[in-house]
C-alpha cells in the first residue's frame, strides 16, 4: 500500500450491528486521494439518486485526507460525506483539531455507516478495536457535555468527534463537533443531520497506529525550510485568526450588510474585529495537528447579559454572519451564538443566514410575535438574535421552520420570503460577498456543494494572495470580468484537491501553491515523479467527479445561478456598489474552459480525458 | 505636490494620523510604490490604491491633489 493510507476501511451498519473491513484500492488513492474524493468514487457505486438523504439506507462516509495524520504541514482534516438533507445534492464537510490525526491513527483510513441504530449509540475505536456502545445516556447532551463525558468514562487520551441537540433534533444544518469547547466544526451541508438521523452520537478514538510515510527524513528535511516559510505568511492569521478580516474585508465592500441589502457598515465592523476584541477577550491560540499557522483563538466572556462565554471565538464568517449581515455589533452576543451553534451542533453560516432571513420576514410582516414565541425581531438587537438561534437549534417555535434552510422556509413563508433568500442550490451563502469579487459570482453559481466560497477562494487573489504556480503573480481587478472565468477554473481544480489530501486550505494564504504540495504527496506516498500537472489534473478529476454525483440527481445550467439579491441588486454603497457578475457570459466561457457543453453537463470526452469513463453512462439524453 | 493617502482597515495601524490619513507633500510625481517607501511603509502590505473606487496598482503616479484609499490585503475565512 501507498504511504499515507493504511488501506483499510470499516463498514458500519448500524441497524444490525454488522462491523466488516475492506481494502481500499491504490489506483483509486492515486485518482482521486482519500477524504471527499474517495468518498464520492465509491458513492458512484451506488444507487444514490433514489435514497433519502435521512433514510436509513443513506450513506455516510468519514474518511482522512489522503496525507492526515502525517507530518505534512495542516494534515489534519476529516471529511464527512453524505447526500446532503439541506440541498439533496453533493454534501462534504472538513473538520481539524486533534480529533482526524488521532481518527487515522487507528490503523483506519475511514467507515462507512449505514443503517439506523434503534437506539442512541456511539463509535468506539481503540486502535483497531472498533465497538459500537450504547449512547442512551448521551441523548440531549451538548457537545462541550458529551465530549467531556465520554473523557470521563474512556481516559484523557481518546478524542471525541459528536453530534449535539441540532443533529438529534434533524435541523438540516447540523454539524459533527471536534475537541470540545475548541470547537473545531464539521459544518455545512447537514453532515451532523445525517449522523443523528442514523442515531449516531460520537465517535471516540484512540490510537498509535500513525500512517505510513514512504521517505519521512527527507520529507522532515524538506518540511523545515517550508515550515519557516509558511509561518512568515501566516502571521496575520496567526495573531487574530480568521476574526482579524473583518475590516479589510468590509473595506473591500464584501461583507454583507442587513441581508446583503446594504453596502457600507464601518463602525460595526470596528467594533467587531479581533484587533478590537482580542485586547479584552482573547484567553489564548489554539492550533491543529502539524499546523504551524495556529489561526485557533479561544475567548472568555465573563461579564454582562450575554456570559458566561468560554471556548473558540467566533471566526470571520460567524462574526459576518451574526454581525453584519444582521446589523448586530455587539460582540459578546456573537459569542454568545456562536456558542450556542457550537454546543447544539449547528453550522453558523447557515443558522445565522436564518436568523437574518427571520428577521427580515418580521420586519415585512411575514411572520410575527405569535411565531416567533413572543421575541419581537429587528436589525440590531442583540439579545433577540440569540434567543432565536437557540430556538433554531432546539426547534422550537419559528425555529422549527427555520431549521430546514432559507429554501425550504422560504417556500412555505411565500413568494416575497423568496425575495430574500440567499443560497445557491439550497445552501445558505457565505459571507463573502459575489458583487465585490465577480469570480465569486461564477463560483458560487458553479460549487458542487452549492454557495461555499471554499471551491475556489479567488477572492484572496485579489486582495494580494499571488499563486504563482498558477500564473497569478499580480492582484486581479475584482470588479473586471476578463480572465476571470480561467482564474476560477483554475482556482477550483486548486482547491479540489485540498479536501481529499487532507490538508488546509489557509496554506494557500500562506503561499503555498501546488508544485510544493505534488512534492510532499510524492515524499508521503512513494509515487514516482509525481508532478504538479498530475496534481492539478486530480483537481479536474475531483471537481467532474462531483460534478456528475450532482449531475446524477438532475443539476445543469438552470441550477447555476445567484439569488436575484445578489445577482442583479448592486450594493447601495461601499467599495463594491455598482458590481455586478455577468453571470450569462461568464457561464458560456467557463463551460467551454471545462469541456462541459451548454448545459453544463461534462461531455463524454472531457470524463474520458480524466478517466472518468465509467460515468458516461450516466449522462442523461439518450442520443449524445 | 500634495497627496492624501488614506490607509483603511487595519493598515491604519501602519501610520501615524488621524483615522490613517496622511498628506504627502513631494518635489516631483512619484509612484504609490515610491511614496509607500518614503514613508516607511512596506508595499508589500498594500494590494491596490483607489481613487473615486477605480482601482489602481501601485505603479500608479497620484495627481496633484489626489486622494488615494489604500487597500489591504488578507483575510477572512
Amino acid at each position: 500500500m501507498t504511504g499515507g493510507f493504511h488501506g483499510r476501511m470499516l463498514d458500519i451498519n448500524l441497524s444490525d450491528g454488522k462491523i466488516e473491513e475492506f481494502q481500499v484500492e491504490e489506483d483509486d488513492l492515486r485518482k482521486y486521494f482519500g477524504g471527499s474524493g474517495l468518498a464520492c468514487r465509491m458513492l458512484h457505486d451506488e444507487g444514490f439518486e433514489r435514497i433519502d438523504p435521512l433514510a436509513p439506507e443513506s450513506k455516510l462516509f468519514m474518511i482522512s485526507g489522503l496525507l492526515t495524520g502525517t507530518p505534512t504541514p495542516t494534515a489534519c482534516k476529516m471529511n464527512l460525506c453524505a447526500r446532503s438533507p439541506l440541498t439533496g445534492i453533493w454534501g462534504e464537510a472538513v473538520g481539524g483539531g486533534h480529533w482526524p490525526a488521532a481518527f487515522h491513527a487507528t490503523g483506519y483510513d475511514g467507515i462507512v455507516f449505514s443503517g439506523r441504530s434503534s437506539g442512541m449509540v456511539y463509535l468506539l475505536m481503540d486502535n483497531d478495536k472498533a465497538e459500537i456502545r450504547d449512547g442512551s445516556h448521551l441523548r440531549g447532551l451538548d457537545t462541550f457535555e458529551t465530549h467531556d463525558r465520554l473523557k470521563e468514562e474512556h481516559g484523557r487520551d481518546f478524542r471525541v468527534a459528536c453530534i449535539g441537540p441540532a443533529g438529534e433534533r434533524g435541523v438540516r444544518f447540523a454539524s459533527l463537533m471536534i475537541d470540545g469547547l475548541n470547537a473545531r466544526a464539521t459544518g455545512r451541508c447537514g453532515m451532523g443531520t445525517v449522523m443523528g438521523s442514523k442515531n449516531l452520537k460520537a465517535v471516540v478514538v484512540r490510537g498509535n497506529r500513525r500512517p505510513p510515510v514512504h521517505d519521512r527524513k527527507r520529507l522532515i528535511d524538506a518540511l523545515k525550510e517550508d515550515i519557516a516559510s509558511i509561518k512568515e505568511n501566516s502571521k496575520g492569521l496567526s495573531e487574530f485568526g480568521t476574526a482579524g478580516g473583518v475590516l479589510a474585508v468590509e473595506q473591500w465592500g464584501d461583507l454583507p450588510v442587513k441581508n446583503w441589502l446594504e453596502g457600507s457598515w464601518r463602525e460595526g465592523a470596528e467594533k467587531i474585529t479581533a484587533q478590537t476584541t482580542f485586547k479584552k477577550y482573547l484567553v489564548k491560540h489554539e492550533s491543529c495537528w502539524a499546523c504551524p499557522i495556529g489561526c485557533g483563538k479561544i475567548i472568555k466572556v465573563e461579564e454582562g447579559p450575554f456570559a458566561p462565554v468560554y471556548g473558540h471565538a467566533p471566526e470571520y464568517e460567524t462574526l459576518g454572519g451574526f454581525g453584519g449581515l444582521c446589523m448586530n455589533d455587539n460582540y459578546e452576543s456573537i459569542a454568545r451564538a456562536n456558542e450556542i451553534c457550537n454546543r447544539l451542533g449547528m453550522d453558523t453560516i447557515s443558522a445565522s443566514a436564518m436568523v437574518g432571513f427571520a428577521i427580515e420576514a418580521y420586519e415585512n410582516g411575514i411572520i410575527g410575535k405569535e411565531d416567533t414565541g413572543g421575541l419581537e425581531l429587528g436589525w440590531g438587537k442583540s439579545m433577540e438574535i440569540v434567543r432565536l438561534t437557540e430556538k433554531i437549534g432546539l426547534r422550537e417555535d419559528i425555529g422549527d421552520l427555520l431549521a430546514e434552510g432559507v429554501r425550504a422556509a422560504a417556500a412555505r413563508l411565500g413568494p416575497l420570503a423568496q425575495e430574500f433568500a440567499i443560497h445557491t442550490k439550497g445552501l445558505e451563502f457565505p459571507l463573502h460577498d459575489p458583487r465585490a469579487f465577480v469570480s465569486m459570482g461564477g463560483n458560487y453559481a458553479t460549487a458542487n456543494r452549492g454557495a461555499c466560497h471554499l471551491e475556489a477562494l479567488t477572492y484572496f487573489l485579489a486582495r494580494g494572495i499571488p499563486c504563482e504556480d498558477l500564473g497569478i503573480t499580480e492582484p486581479p481587478n475584482p470588479h473586471v470580468h476578463e480572465g476571470k472565468s480561467k482564474i476560477l477554473y483554475d482556482m477550483q481544480n486548486f482547491q479540489a484537491i485540498f479536501n481529499p489530501l487532507g490538508l488546509c486550505k489557509f496554506l494557500f494564504l500562506a503561499r503555498v501553491g501546488p508544485r510544493k504540495i505534488s512534492r510532499w504527496i510524492e515524499l508521503v506516498t512513494g509515487w514516482k515523479d509525481y508532478s504538479m500537472e498530475e496534481l492539478m489534473e486530480s483537481g479536474e478529476r475531483l471537481f467532474n467527479l462531483k460534478r456528475m454525483y450532482n449531475v446524477r440527481l438532475g443539476i445543469s445550467r438552470k441550477d447555476d445561478t445567484l439569488p436575484p439579491r445578489l445577482g442583479v441588486w448592486s450594493r447601495k454603497d461601499g467599495f463594491s456598489q455598482g458590481s455586478l457578475t455577468n453571470l450569462g457570459k461568464m457561464l458560456d466561457e467557463y463551460y467551454i474552459l471545462r469541456g462541459w457543453n451548454e448545459y453544463g453537463l461534462p461531455t463524454e470526452k472531457k470524463l474520458g480525458q480524466l478517466g472518468l469513463s465509467f460515468l458516461v453512462e450516466k449522462l442523461p439524453g439518450t442520443r449524445r | 505636490m500634495k497627496v492624501k493617502l488614506s490607509f483603511t482597515a487595519d493598515l491604519k495601524y501602519l501610520v501615524k494620523g488621524e483615522d490613517g490619513a496622511v498628506v504627502v507633500e513631494t518635489g516631483e510625481p512619484l509612484s504609490l510604490r515610491e511614496i509607500l517607501e518614503s514613508l516607511g511603509v512596506p508595499p508589500d502590505k498594500v494590494v491596490f490604491g483607489a481613487v473615486d473606487k477605480q482601482l489602481k496598482r501601485l505603479d500608479y503616479v497620484p495627481r496633484d491633489g489626489e486622494t488615494v484609499l489604500l487597500l489591504p490585503p488578507i483575510s477572512g475565512g
